[in-house]
């Protein structure tokens, strides 16, 4: 028995001598195959797994139908899907934070837009104060700002609403999505009360459905909000007019509606920005992928379409132009915020 | 009789079977998802969306619709079985409903609530079908003024709203305006009691908010309970359907509630939530006998079931007609809609009358899948009552944690939720009730941006709220109903209301 036992014992302990050879062998060739990039200096595959798209606004808007479009068009030249992800509120500055957070890996990338980037830095509240965190990959779109009026209403151009305003202090109430010093609309008119020497009131309302119900009913002078598909049959219908737009993009069919830029000149600071950013430190390979990816996407035709439903302009900036445009332009917005801020501590007091 | 052939080439249309097998996917996610807490329409139909880029425009629509009326039908019942408000429109369901299901009579509550949904859901159809297009024009001549009135109404529910002591009522609510304070000033973006979390910048969401005040509250509560070995049934199961009595003492709540729902749907803003409040206020003082409400009245719960039922639908007007999405749900499918090119607003009728009149088809169809879908159910959620704790609330925390989570993908509403699940607790410990604190947050932060935005057009006037007629009728309405609550013969049939404790 005793003589089994020591037998058995040595046959075991060759078997698991082996048996470690074997393990040893095992984690050897797992160690290779996940730091072959440390023996043979290759780029790894990106992407390999879906990408996480955090969407700044909530689900059904114009920023989420577009981005939704754009997120899946770019995962067909990408060849891993987006994941859409809505994590609105503090008007896009959660998309930003959970952007910031995310590893500069490639799969958290989000949606920027004029107010989490060109707003956010100068709010008191924003935990970011600067743009160094991110990394701006592509524009895709830019937002539409119709400055609208019921027609039944006496001005029938920009110039004629102004000269009201003038003989009419503080009668011009325009409705702004949020509240002046945080939405581009109240910021981009302010630069039209300096110029002009004017005073309107703003009137904050939570979206521009609401907005479109307040102009429609009268209750409110102007609709000063995005362009909103449901707002076009209202043009067409012939109850709503369209005086100026805040920027340089107008909607279809009614183009020969001068702008505010158009009308006060090229400095006054309209930002609109509609893309895509990530964390600061992607890789270059991540990011050559990207850019090829979504510059494909742009001329898809599933996403045309989307962008042409909801009214709004595809504008293609690559990572260079979309960096130099906002690095053009925030100084100048940092600017007029400030102004506008000590204004309103101002009038506090 | 141009309507009727409009509503037979709608039939037409539904029954074609791809359209009748979305609208039934939509009814039974819409049943499903009412059921599980905090997992909202908002929420199931967002995830959806994108699935429906596929499909006709009107299938697409009829999904998503049949989601959002069929989680009204579906919200009431963890409401009534276990406490919990499957949505936030069904907060009042649980002051009777639970009560209810406490006497064994979860059968009949379930029964009137699927019953007078589907009345009121039928009602409200045909205020949809044939008044529509003249009462969008109504909803326009509602601007902050006309709101701000509306909001003081509605405050005044408060008072019917406490089964309690009023004293108690009006220190909950003062605190659920301190809550909806939270966020950003809606005039200058300044913050307020935001402490340097971002995530607080918009404020605090209704439903982690509602499900922590009433679901986690009640786990936390029943916690104790369950060490004594006590059960939700204190006696047997009396019935599964309601019998004649409480038929007789439901069905003119459920015709007023249709109606009043049918209204507050049209108007933005909470409608579902507001108008079953109101129902509730109103049955209340309308009963012969209002000591029973808060301890089990089928009225209590056949009114608001009913009103809630009508708001959604009442809902669909303003999107329909005017193309203005009056709540999150139907902003989302005014995007199913414009992502098919279809773009709601005057010219949807004119333009695509098979959407107008397929959506309105649907409904009717949905409304009766609906019901009988939710009879036989009747049956097996009974039995949920049957569940021991130790196997039930471990659950009903899983689904409030994933509702919670799947709102906004955010784990701040899981710890909002937590947090309100502890202030619930000790809220119910000294027999305060959650419901006016619910009432005042969702009103308070309405009624502060209509209060500025009216200021703002009155260039500082207060006058403003009586010059316009609509505005002008609301606050002559509050005045009426305050000053009648100091009157002492009525103030006096309030005080004979013995103190009772909701939970």
């Amino acid at each position: 028995m005793n003589f089994l036992e020591k037998k058995e014992r040595r046959i075991f302990m060759k078997e698991m001598k082996k048996v470690f050879v074997i393990i040893g062998f095992i984690g050897l060739w797992i160690f290779l195959c996940h730091h072959m990039d440390l023996v043979i200096a290759k780029d790894p595959d990106y992407p390999t797994k879906p990408i996480n798209y955090y969407i700044a606004f909530g689900v059904g808007g114009t920023t989420d139908l577009t981005s939704r479009a754009f997120g899946d068009a770019t995962s067909k030249y990408i060849g891993q899907p987006f994941v859409h992800i809505n994590r609105p509120g503090a008007g896009g500055t959660l998309t930003a934070m959970a952007v910031l957070s995310g590893k500069p890996d490639g799969y958290s990338l989000g949606i920027c837009s004029p107010s989490n980037v060109f707003i956010a830095p100068f709010s008191d509240e924003s935990p970011y104060k600067d743009l160094s965190g991110f990394t701006f990959i592509a524009n895709f779109g830019n937002y539409v700002y119709p400055l609208m009026v019921r027609t039944d209403a006496p001005w029938k151009t920009w110039k004629e609403f102004i000269e009201w305003v003038r003989k009419n202090p503080r009668a011009a109430k325009i409705a702004i999505t949020g509240a002046r010093s945080v939405a581009s609309q109240g910021f981009v008119l302010w630069q039209v009360e300096q110029r002009e020497q004017v005073e309107f009131t703003y009137v904050p309302m939570k979206s521009s459905a609401e907005i479109l119900s307040a102009t429609l009913g009268g209750h409110v002078t102007m609709y000063g909000s995005t362009v909103d598909p449901s707002t076009v049959p209202y043009l067409q219908e012939g109850k709503l007019r369209i005086l100026s737009y805040l920027g340089a993009h107008k909607t279809p069919g009614y183009e020969n509606v001068p702008s505010l830029p158009e009308l006060y000149g090229p400095e006054v600071a309209v930002p609109n920005l509609l893309g895509v950013f990530g964390p600061k430190g992607l890789p270059d390979y991540v990011l050559k992928k990207l850019d090829d990816a979504f510059a494909k996407a742009v001329k898809d035709p599933d996403f045309v379409s989307v962008m042409n439903r909801m009214y709004t302009p595809i504008v293609y900036m690559d990572r260079a132009q979309m960096n130099k445009y906002i690095e053009e332009l925030l100084p100048k917005v940092g600017k007029v915020i400030n102004v506008i801020k000590a204004e309103e501590a101002k009038g506090k007091k | 009789m141009d309507v009727f052939q409009n509503l037979i080439s709608g039939f037409s249309l539904i029954l074609q079977p791809d359209n009748l097998f979305f609208c039934f996917i939509g009814v039974f996610i819409g049943t499903l998802i009412g059921v599980l807490p905090g997992i909202g329409p908002v929420g199931a139909m967002s995830l959806l969306l994108p699935a429906t880029y596929k499909v006709s425009p009107l299938a697409s629509v009829i999904m998503l619709a049949g989601i959002y009326y069929g989680a009204q039908y579906g919200g009431s019942t963890t409401s009534i079985l276990v406490n919990i408000p499957g949505e936030s429109s069904t907060v009042v369901t649980c002051l009777d409903g639970y009560q209810m299901a406490r006497q064994g009579r979860a059968g009949p509550a379930l029964g009137i609530a699927a019953f007078g949904s589907f009345i009121a859901g039928t009602l409200a159809l045909i205020g949809l079908m044939l008044v529509a297009p003249p009462l969008a024009s109504i909803a326009l001549r509602f601007g902050p003024p006309e709101y701000f009135s509306l909001m003081c109404l509605g405050l005044t529910i408060l008072i019917y709203l406490a089964s309690g002591s009023i004293i108690r009522a009006i220190s909950m609510a003062a605190f659920g305006v301190m809550i909806g304070c939270i966020g950003q000033d809606p005039e200058t973006g300044s913050s307020r009691f935001v402490f340097g979390i971002p995530d607080l910048l918009d404020g605090i969401g209704l439903a982690p908010f509602v499900m922590g005040l009433f679901g986690i509250s009640e786990v936390f509560i029943n916690i104790e309970q369950s060490l004594k070995g006590s059960k939700i049934l204190e006696t047997k199961i009396k019935g599964l359907l309601p019998n004649w009595q409480d038929w007789k003492d439901s069905i003119k709540p459920i015709l007023r509630g249709s109606v009043l729902g049918f209204f507050l749907g049209i108007l933005p803003g909470g409608g579902a939530v507001i108008s079953s409040f109101a129902s509730y206020a109103i049955e209340k003082k309308a009963s012969k006998h209002p000591e029973k409400f808060g301890k089990g009245a089928i009225e209590g719960v056949a009114g608001p079931e009913a009103a809630n039922n009508a708001a959604s639908e009442g809902a669909f007007v303003p999107l329909l007609t005017l193309g203005i999405p009056p709540n999150v749900v139907m902003a989302l499918l005014l995007g199913a809609l414009m992502i098919h090119g279809v773009t709601p607003g005057p010219l949807l009728i004119p333009k695509h009358p098979e959407i107008f009149w397929g959506v309105i088809a649907s409904m009717y169809l949905g409304n009766i899948m609906l019901l009988v879908l939710n009879l036989p159910l009747i049956g097996i959620w009974v039995q949920v009552l049957k569940v021991p704790y130790k196997v039930l609330f471990p659950l009903i925390l899983l689904f409030c944690l994933i509702g919670a989570y799947s709102i906004n993908n955010s784990t701040f509403d899981v710890a909002i939720m937590m947090v309100f699940g502890v202030v619930g607790y000790l809220i119910r410990k000294y027999k305060y009730e959650g419901a006016p604190m619910v009432l005042a947050f969702v009103l308070g932060p309405m009624l502060e941006n209509s209060l500025r935005q009216s200021l703002l057009l009155s260039d500082g006037s207060f006058l403003i709220f009586f010059t316009r007629p609509i505005s002008a009728g609301g606050m002559i309405v509050t005045f009426l109903m305050l000053i009648s609550c100091i009157i002492p013969a009525f103030r006096k049939k309030r005080e004979e209301i013995p103190m009772e404790e909701t939970t």
